[in-house]
């Protein structure tokens, strides 16, 4: 790879050990040299456009377990290590980390704390944002800050790790991450069921929502055929427990569970591994009322979508694609938001979308706040340029 | 700090003559917390909206006047304690629950609601909030969201910044902002996440969102007797080790469940060294399931006795055993001072046999009071403040064991917060370029330094 955005990568360096990660952040920041930190090059066409061109230190030679005593169920990897292997040695002491990563294959852990996704299946709600108890990072000056630490309970001081979720890299590079991880249950199945009714598949899905530990993902998306929706579960437990709630669905939905015509890693990605002209919306609603005014919408100007239910944490997604028209709807979309009480955010899209259609904060204190947090932690504005904010 | 009659005056314009306090003897109860830290305010105004509390907010910061926010005081870190004087706005009247909904399983709630009150509420719906401070009865949500509150029930559900998705903030300038979504996917900061824990110094949360469980299907409660504290802690690992995560696992070493025994007379054995309070819920058949196991585990590590709570009155009982034994320890004498280390769990057994022995080098006695499964220990020093010297020894001696942790591998606090108590010991864990940039955080926040200082940081680093 030469280019982001069209942007020039000036020198690819890749750090074999901790200190030499320190010293290639401290040269290229005191020679005022732009710089992105990049582990699998999965999540390079999400959030913000690069919008300068800029050195690249891959992290990928720092994947090494630091810390683990499967007995503590907390784990402590430098952040380069991919987030399959991560899996893969959780996995050999029947443990994992509680919600299943879109991408996972090449993402590394530095890169999924970055863009603090977490999918769709998540045990007991949990979230990247709650597993992470520590960090590592380097600083502007090339110094080493912590934060956090390696139990599961800690109130020390600012969670200054909550500042690299999401952020994309911009306040610098992590170097090591400790995480809380939970023990896997005995048993999983997965069961879909199929619809016509959408009414009658939500109002079934409603009575589940609350079972977060034994059903970490409870979907219901737009199958390929017109006018068919598929529920699915991830059922998690013992076995007595898992048969149990196998049983209870049954009885609930009249309709033939048919789970071998799921395509798992499709509800994984869903949103996550766009096309060049797709766009990913998400509202905060997961009521049949909304969809059903959304619904008339697309009918009514011809739109083509994908759609993803998620009752569990309360939002639906729509996948559209870009053409001439994609502005304009956009916008009665908002409309129809705004007129249901919910809320729309434009999350993800290719790079030439994302000016296009880009979800501008309209709160000024949080931008204001923003903007003083990059001033501070990154004063000439050199990690992950344009990331953050088009500075 | 000389009181201004005009500041009184405009405090009175904001809140109203009866909801403002000026009277040295009406602010004592003002002046300290839960711990032995002591500082008098200048002002007390008790507001009734956000947007009174926005008006104090810049009232107070155009006269340099310390900010300090308040809930019901029930803090153990002299996290709200006025070290430095100034006006602090209590947050007791914005108490109301403003909305349940069931269907996404939230509540919308003031800060000063009582954490208690909201799971009491929740109920009607068949829900609770699952951070369970001991101090439930009385803390406030907002006092939980300052210091990250944790509770014996949080080995399952995590703790407070878990629990809340979004919150409602006055900042340093006044202005009104809203951190977090019902997401968690945050795009860019998560301001939600940085502000909880961060004790009062970046601002004032005055309403939280948070996130509902529902209630289990079945509830089991074990106190489990052991004939030495190291078994007990070997045997809380082996149960995590298992795969199961109960709910909870506290311990009590012998002067704490004594002491809970006499008073409330739980039926913990009198030949016993060590309790394990174990709580599993669930699913029926779940719970039956691991009730099985986590007998199985337990026998391997010779207990004495293994009690199962036959009736709801008798886990109540237990329960009140555990969540009111620093009361109980009252009866051994008059002060105590708890400490709140966390250590990684598997070192539970080496760092409560040093606590033992430090205990005996200092002379004090020391009762352990553990969430066992967290691996948060709460060393509770009992002394009397009136012997010459006491106060100072029980002061090193909490040194000298959250030293201790730190070099096991934990940390100064796993749930009450630095505050004002353990800011000096901050260097154990952290270095001067951590401080710094903890240091930057909160000057993008706070720049003139108004809102609870003298707190997290030590003192060189004010």
């Amino acid at each position: 790879m030469t280019t982001i955005n069209e942007y020039k990568i000036l020198d690819t360096y890749s750090p074999q050990n901790k200190i030499r990660l320190s010293e290639i952040v401290l040269d290229l920041y005191s020679s005022n040299s732009k710089l992105m930190i990049l582990g699998g090059y999965s999540k390079i066409d999400y959030g913000n456009p690069v919008n300068a061109n800029t050195n690249v230190i891959e992290t990928s030679n720092l994947s090494n377990v630091i810390d683990y005593n499967p007995s503590d169920l907390t784990i402590t990897v430098e952040a380069g290590m991919k987030m399959a292997d991560l899996t893969k040695i959780l996995k050999q002491n029947n443990q994992f980390l509680g919600y299943k990563l879109p991408q996972l294959k090449n993402s590394t852990v530095g890169g999924a704390i970055s863009y603090g996704y977490s999918g769709n299946y998540r045990f007991n709600d949990i979230h990247i944002r709650d597993s992470i108890i520590g960090i590592e990072a380097v600083n502007q000056e090339g110094k080493f800050i912590k934060s956090g630490g390696q139990v599961v309970k800690n109130v020390s001081g600012y969670d200054m790790h909550k500042l690299f979720i999401g952020t994309n890299g911009s306040f610098g590079p992590l170097y090591s991450v400790s995480f809380k991880v939970y023990p896997t249950p005995s048993k999983e199945i997965l069961l879909a069921f199929e619809y016509t009714d959408l009414d009658e598949a939500i109002r079934i899905a409603q009575k589940y929502v609350f079972f977060n530990w034994n059903i970490p993902r409870l979907s219901l998306y737009k199958s390929s055929k017109e006018n068919h929706y598929k529920l699915v579960f991830n059922i998690v437990g013992t076995n007595q427990i898992v048969d149990k709630i196998d049983k209870m669905i049954h009885k609930d939905s009249i309709n033939k569970s048919n789970s071998e015509s799921v395509d798992e890693s499709y509800i994984n990605n869903f949103g996550y591994d766009l096309g060049t002209d797709e766009i990913y919306i998400r509202f905060t609603s997961h009521k049949n009322d909304f969809f059903k005014s959304l619904a008339e919408l697309m009918e009514l100007r011809n739109i083509q979508y994908k759609l993803m239910i998620n009752p569990i944490f309360g939002f639906s997604s729509i996948i559209i694609y870009d053409d001439e028209k994609s502005v304009d709807n956009i916008k009665k979309l908002r409309q129809i938001s705004d007129d249901n009480n919910v809320k729309l955010f434009i999350e993800r899209g290719s790079l030439k979308l994302k000016n296009k259609f880009n979800y501008k904060n309209n709160d000024n204190n949080l931008s204001n706040l923003t903007k003083l947090f990059k001033n501070t932690y990154d004063k000439k504005h050199l990690f992950s340029p344009g990331k953050l904010y088009d500075s | 700090m000389i009181i201004n009659q005009s500041f009184t005056q405009k405090l009175i314009d904001i809140v109203g003559q009866e909801f403002v306090i000026v009277d040295k003897q009406d602010m004592i109860v003002y002046e300290s917390d839960g711990t032995h830290d002591r500082g008098m305010p200048d002002y007390v105004a008790l507001p009734s909206s956000v947007d009174e509390v926005s008006k104090l907010v810049m009232l107070a910061n155009e006269s340099n006047i310390p900010i300090i926010a308040r809930g019901s005081g029930t803090g153990l870190s002299g996290g709200s304690v006025p070290v430095k004087g100034g006006l602090i706005i209590s947050l007791n009247r914005m108490n109301k629950i403003l909305d349940i909904d069931p269907e996404k399983g939230i509540a919308k709630v003031e800060a000063g609601v009582i954490n208690l009150e909201i799971s009491k509420k929740a109920s009607e719906f068949g829900f609770f909030y699952a951070p369970d401070p001991s101090s439930q009865q009385a803390c406030s949500i907002g006092g939980n969201v300052a210091e990250n509150s944790g509770g014996p029930h949080c080995l399952a559900y995590g703790v407070t910044t878990n629990h809340i998705l979004a919150i409602e903030v006055v900042l340093p300038t006044g202005d009104i902002v809203w951190f977090g979504d019902f997401n968690k996917e945050n795009n860019g900061i998560d301001f939600r996440g940085l502000f909880i824990g961060s004790e009062g110094t970046f601002g004032i949360c005055t309403k939280v969102v948070v996130k509902l469980i529902k209630k289990p299907e079945m509830v089991k409660t074990f106190l489990i007797a052991f004939n030495n504290i190291l078994d007990a802690a070997n045997a809380t690992t082996a149960v995590i080790s298992s795969g199961i995560i109960p709910a909870s696992i506290e311990m009590m070493d012998k002067t704490a469940s004594q002491a809970a025994e006499e008073s409330t007379k739980a039926g913990i054995p009198k030949n016993s060294d060590t309790v394990l309070l174990i709580e599993i819920e669930g699913f029926e058949d779940e719970v039956t399931e691991q009730e099985l196991l986590i007998k199985d585990i337990i026998n391997e590590f010779d207990p004495i006795e293994i009690k199962l709570a036959a009736t709801e009155k008798q886990r109540e009982l237990f329960w009140k055993a555990r969540k009111g034994v620093l009361g109980a320890l009252g009866r051994l004498a008059p002060n105590y001072y708890l400490v709140d280390g966390t250590v990684p769990r598997t070192k539970l057994a080496p760092v409560l046999s040093e606590v033992n022995r430090l205990s005996k080098k200092y002379g004090l006695i020391v009762a352990n009071v553990l969430h066992a499964g967290d691996g948060n220990l709460h060393p509770c020093i009992i002394f009397d403040q009136q012997i010459p010297g006491n106060t100072e020894k029980a002061l090193s001696l909490g040194g000298e064991i959250l030293k201790i942790c730190v070099d096991n591998g934990g940390v100064l606090s796993g749930e009450h917060g630095i505050g004002y108590e353990k800011k000096e010991y901050m260097p154990l864990l952290f270095s001067d370029h951590d401080l710094e940039y903890m240091k930057n955080m909160k000057n993008i926040f706070d720049s003139k330094e108004l809102f609870n200082p003298g707190k997290i940081f030590p003192s060189l680093r004010e």
